[in-house]
């Protein structure tokens, strides 16, 4: 991040006359700000399971089988990945850093369903 | 004494093999090439010793640079499969409109995910056959379609 800052120092030039390549910082965060509602949304839609998924299960009398590592594990993935992505491509240039920050939303969203697949099975097996 | 007429195509021509600024260019495609893998070097420095021939190291370190991307290019297409045929068979529906159009897309972000990791790995470790294996290797285990698996094993 501060390598980033350094390398477009704010307030030395106009923003318009900043190395195209490489954009503003202003841009770099725009980018990750925009690509992280995403993530937020991510979280939330977790979050939703980790409240929900326990409700239903409990009122169905199967408090045993409910995949708490799983429940967790989702709502910690989405921001642990991202905040690695970040780290990762704020060195980069900005196509670079969005393009590091689009494979890791699509990095997520492949994780996610892959957690919900082992919930799901796991589900399956107790259940039946 | 007749002059020799001037080649008005010397100028457009690239096969004067004896004109220093072919020989320049020659030595300067070297040094980028020199320059461009620095990285393999370093990453190569363990077995440096065994791998001496001098003129044969890059275009080793080149053919094993190729020799796992092209690995790597069939895994990851295999993997863009699998999740095609496993998201198909999770039966996911949002509640409303709008949240069935949030999961149709986190779908179709699963389905290039694997494309888009390949492509960034490829992208961003460009000479280092170490780098390029390590990231990888790590997407095979991050994207391993567990939709899929666990459907072929029900």
């Amino acid at each position: 991040m501060t390598e980033a800052r350094d390398l477009t120092p704010p307030g030395t030039e106009p923003a318009g006359t900043a190395p195209a390549d490489r954009g503003s910082s202003f841009a770099r965060l725009g980018v990750i700000l925009l690509l992280g509602l995403v993530v937020a949304w991510f979280t939330w839609d977790a979050v939703g399971n980790l409240i929900a998924l326990p409700e239903l299960l409990t009122g169905l009398g199967l408090e045993q089988s409910i995949p708490w590592p799983v429940l967790v594990l989702g709502v910690a993935m989405p921001a642990v990945f991202y905040v690695a992505a970040v780290a990762i491509g704020v060195r980069l240039t900005l196509a670079r850093l969005t393009l590091v920050l689009i494979a890791c939303l699509a990095a997520i969203a492949a994780t996610r369903l892959s957690l919900i697949a082992v919930a799901t099975g796991t589900l399956m097996v107790l259940v039946l | 004494m007749p002059r020799t007429p001037p080649d008005d195509d010397a100028a457009l021509r690239w096969d004067d093999v004896d004109d220093p600024s072919w020989v320049e260019a020659q030595s300067a495609e070297g040094r980028g090439e020199a320059d461009a893998d620095p990285d393999a070097h370093t990453d190569a420095d363990a077995d440096h010793d065994e791998l001496h021939s001098a003129t044969h190291e890059p275009a080793r370190a080149s053919l094993a640079l190729s020799l796992v991307t092209a690995v790597g290019a069939l895994v990851y297409l295999v993997y863009s499969i699998a999740w095609i045929v496993g998201v198909s068979s999770l039966p996911l529906n949002g509640p409303t409109l709008v949240l069935e159009v949030l999961y149709q897309f986190a779908e179709f972000l699963a389905i290039i995910a694997s494309a888009l990791w390949f492509v960034t790995a490829v992208m961003l470790t460009a000479g280092s056959l170490g780098r390029r294996a390590g990231w990888l290797a790590l997407g095979t285990l991050v994207l391993l379609p567990w939709p899929f698996v666990l459907g072929v094993l029900a």
